[in-house]
């Protein structure tokens, strides 16, 4: 393309530079692909360079140019001093990087990077003094890593977490190595060997970790003593090497984790002795070094002649012999038999005694022995067996014997044994612990509870919602009187909700009494219905006793009035506003706070009530049509008696026209059986013609207008009992008489 | 009364006097509303019994559990409205904003 590009300006100087490229391409064209990559200099490569050693060519950094192709790459014996970060990045088929022996102190974080095969990088004898925990990110292939002999201080915690993949690490010979974190082999859960000889330990780490472990060398350091617990979580252990780790005591049960050790190395350490059957829990073990300790052959190593009699019968007398007491230093272990002492059953130096506790405090049980190089075990109550070292959260057995509880709980409390055995016998001691629940009661209570939360964002739903909880509770846990009231009569007359209700109960308990479903019960309608009816019932109810006992007061005091007054025509209006004031004391707002006049018929004055907060004041403009009404019929209301009675004076013709938004009060009264209405008609006109005075049970809010009704009440009484009070209330077309309506 | 954080109650021991909850069952899956089921364990002093304070598994009197009146060892937070339910079957915490729990002892479990 560039060609044919450049050939149209001028045409000759490309055509040669085409032919010049073609010739060349005809030489050097059909070239192998795969060219010998350049060796680096100091070094030799073999295999097409994928090995390249550089052993001993006093390189102080690692040369550039190693083929990519490089699996094996030797640095050995030079004095590189510093691993840079990235050094080996284009190596990405390397598996096996030798760095050992140089003058390497530093090695940079990502100095590894780009190294996804390798999986064996050498670093021993070197100069670091800190694990490079950092450069070790992104080797997942590794397997075998070479610390050995450098001058690493500390093993800090997960130093080694980021390579899981590890077989094999070697640490020996850390001699500066003063402190190994508890978490220093966290992560290495496939570790198959370990070495830490030769770095000075004076404990065992925290190996627990090294769930996989099988070979684990700790030679060569200062252990001392060995005690239970040391080897815990290695349970994969085959081989374990203590030799020259100046070794003299060994507690009880400390190789009780190790259940698979097949090999133990104790040779050139400083025991006397070892501890009552300390490898009858290592049933793999079949090799056992014991050469190089000063044992002392009396009746505690019996059990060990028996041990090495029965396990390694061919070769008794490998190993171990007496160095003490003179008449039988040089014999072998194996071959001492009972007849060589007089040997006697342990002696309970200070047996356990009975204990009272109380719950939380710790307590100690002793067993304390003559000789540590007893067993000593426990039998608690539930019929577990602890030894030293087992490991109980509360409970443990301490080298001397003594169970030790650090909390006792009332559980606790039982007959403890302890059972000590030697090679001559047992001897067990026993005592009771009693647990005391001081200041509370035995045991623990327990609480279930179903909790249904819910958020309503309305306000107004609120107490909706609360009903319809009150529901779903009810039903998730229905107390059983309850259940079977319901059942037991399902036919009355508000039979439909309650049989809807005891259906759902049943339901809910079919689910096993503990439903956590809920069932959502929105609306139970004939429930509803019932409260409505009930309500009404009541009100009405309350509203005749009312009328009655209002009627009889008024009445009393109207007719006393009168009587008063019956000779004093011209002075009438005046004392009707006392006698207003008079009634609206005693009943106040209870008359006027249920009557609403509707304003659009105030023109008729008809008194209709909606609502029991509500006063609508009528129109007073046509009190005199009013006046003229009540006078020509002679009709003896008084205007509140329009609030119920208005059928009665449909013959008047003024109001019946309105008699259709008026019925609100009323009807709500006649859905009950003695209705209001139906009183004040018939005591009324009697007509009772208006057949929407009886009709069903309008909907309407239920609180009942019982403030209404007192106010009809009194128009009923004045309808009937007053007949006298007509010419007084009317007779004057005044604002009084309309004072008296809104009353 | 204080409540056991699940640390301090390792393998199963409890501080007299405390408590702590051992099952807990919850379904969102409804919006709007949470039901859980929840067991508490509580180590008791004598004439006290597993119960509910300021919505916490504690120990209350026993009498209170006997009688059914849960309302009186305040199991509501702060600011919530208790009330019984409808034959002392458990209680509700009502909160002003309009957040309702209805709460429902269960028979005794079996531990």
């Amino acid at each position: 393309m560039r060609i044919v590009m450049v050939t149209s300006p001028c045409t000759p100087f490309p055509v040669l530079w085409l032919v010049q490229f073609l010739l060349w391409f005809h030489n050097h064209g059909p070239q192998p692909t795969e060219a010998i990559p350049p060796c680096p200099t100091p070094c030799t490569c073999s295999n097409q360079a994928s090995r390249v050693i550089c052993t001993r060519k006093s390189l102080d950094q690692v040369p550039n140019s190693i083929s990519d192709n490089t699996r094996y790459l030797n640095l050995q014996e030079n004095s590189i001093q510093v691993i840079k970060s990235d050094t080996f990045r284009h190596l990405r088929h390397l598996e096996i990087l030798q760095l050992s022996k140089n003058h390497i102190r530093q090695i940079e974080v990502g100095a590894f990077n780009g190294l996804p095969n390798l999986n064996t990088l050498e670093l021993f004898d070197n100069r670091l003094t800190v694990v490079p925990t950092q450069a070790f990110d992104y080797l997942s292939k590794l397997r075998e890593l070479w610390l050995r002999n450098n001058p690493i201080e500390t093993l800090p915690a997960f130093a080694f977490n980021r390579i899981p993949s590890l077989r094999r690490l070697d640490l020996g010979e850390l001699r500066k190595l003063d402190f190994i974190s508890e978490a220093a082999f966290e992560g290495l859960e496939n570790l198959r060997f370990l070495n830490l000889g030769m770095c000075g330990l004076k404990d065992i780490p925290n190996l627990a970790p090294l769930v996989r472990l099988e070979e684990l060398e700790l030679s060569g350091n200062q252990l001392g003593i060995v005690r239970p617990g040391s080897f815990q979580g290695l349970v994969s252990l085959r081989k374990l090497w203590l030799m020259h780790s100046k070794v003299s005591v060994i507690e009880r049960n400390a190789f009780d984790d190790l259940k698979i050790l097949e090999e133990l190395n104790l040779s050139h350490n400083s025991l006397h002795s070892l501890p009552h059957d300390l490898f009858t829990p290592l049933h793999q073990l079949e090799r056992v070094h014991l050469n190089h300790n000063p044992w002392v052959c009396n009746c505690d190593v019996l059990w060990l002649s028996w041990w090495l009699k029965e396990t390694v019968p061919s070769n008794t007398t490998c190993c171990a012999r007496c160095h003490a007491p003179p008449g039988l230093k040089g014999k072998y272990i194996g071959e001492l038999d009972q007849t060589h002492f007089t040997c006697y059953a342990p002696v309970i130096v200070e047996p356990p005694t009975d204990l009272n506790v109380t719950e939380g405090m710790a307590a100690e049980l002793k067993c304390r022995t003559g000789t540590s190089m007893t067993s000593v075990n426990w039998f608690t109550p539930n019929g577990t067996l602890m030894t030293h070292g087992s490991y109980r959260v509360r409970i443990s057995v301490l080298h001397d014997g003594t169970l030790n509880f650090t909390n006792v709980t009332v559980q606790d409390t039982g007959q403890y044994t302890c059972m000590v055995t030697n090679s001559a016998g047992n001897t067990t001691a026993t005592a009771v612990l009693n647990v005391s629940a001081s200041d509370s009661s035995n045991g623990y209570s327990y609480f279930t509870t179903v909790t249904v939360e819910t958020v309503e964002t309305v306000r107004g739903e609120d107490t909706k919602s609360a009903g319809q909880y009150v529901n779903e509770t009810y039903i998730e846990f229905p107390n059983p009187t309850v259940r079977r009231e319901l059942d037991g009569r399902p036919g009355t007359t508000i039979s439909p909700s309650l049989s809807s209700l005891s259906s759902l109960s049943s339901k809910a308990n079919k689910a096993d009494n503990s439903v956590t479903s809920v069932i959502d019960v929105t609306n139970i309608p004939g429930l509803d219905d019932v409260m409505k009816t009930t309500k009404i019932i009541i009100g009405c109810f309350v509203a005749i006793t009312f009328m009655a006992a209002v009627m009889l007061v008024v009445f009393y005091k109207l007719r006393k009035q009168h009587q008063l007054h019956k000779h004093h025509g011209p002075a009438r209006a005046i004392e009707i506003v006392n006698v207003e004031d008079e009634i609206g004391a005693g009943a106040g707002s209870g008359i006027s706070g249920g009557s609403t006049v509707n304003s659009g018929t105030a023109g008729e004055g008809t008194l209709r009530i909606h609502h029991p907060e509500v006063i609508n004041l009528p129109n007073i403009g046509r009190t005199d049509t009013l006046n003229h009404y009540y006078k020509t019929h002679h009709f003896n209301n008084n205007v509140m008696g329009l609030n119920i009675g208005s059928e009665g004076m449909i013959p008047g013709g003024i109001l019946s026209s309105k008699n259709q938004h008026g019925q609100d009060i009323p009807i709500s009264c006649t859905s009950v059986p003695i209705s209001t209405s139906n009183l004040l008609n018939t005591s009324g006109n009697g007509t009772n013609s208006n057949p929407s005075s009886m009709s069903p049970p309008l909907p309407m809010s239920l609180p009942m207008p019982t403030l209404g009704l007192h106010g009809s009440i009194k128009g009923f009484m004045g309808q009937n009992q007053n007949p006298q009070m007509e010419p007084l209330l009317f007779k004057g077309s005044s604002k009084e008489n309309v004072q008296e309506t809104q009353i | 009364m204080h409540f056991c954080p699940s640390l301090l109650c390792l393998a199963g021991q409890l501080t007299v006097g405390t408590c702590e909850i051992v099952m807990l069952n919850r379904d969102s899956s409804v919006p709007r509303r949470t039901i859980a089921r929840q067991t508490a364990r509580c180590a008791c002093r004598r004439g006290q019994i597993a119960g509910t304070t300021r919505a916490r598994p504690a120990c209350v009197d026993a009498r209170i559990v006997r009688s059914r009146q849960w309302c009186e060892m305040a199991p509501c937070l702060e600011g919530e409205i208790c009330s019984l339910l409808f034959n002392r079957s458990g209680w509700t915490c009502t909160r002003g904003s309009g957040r309702i729990k209805t709460v429902t002892p269960l028979p005794k479990e079996p531990s």
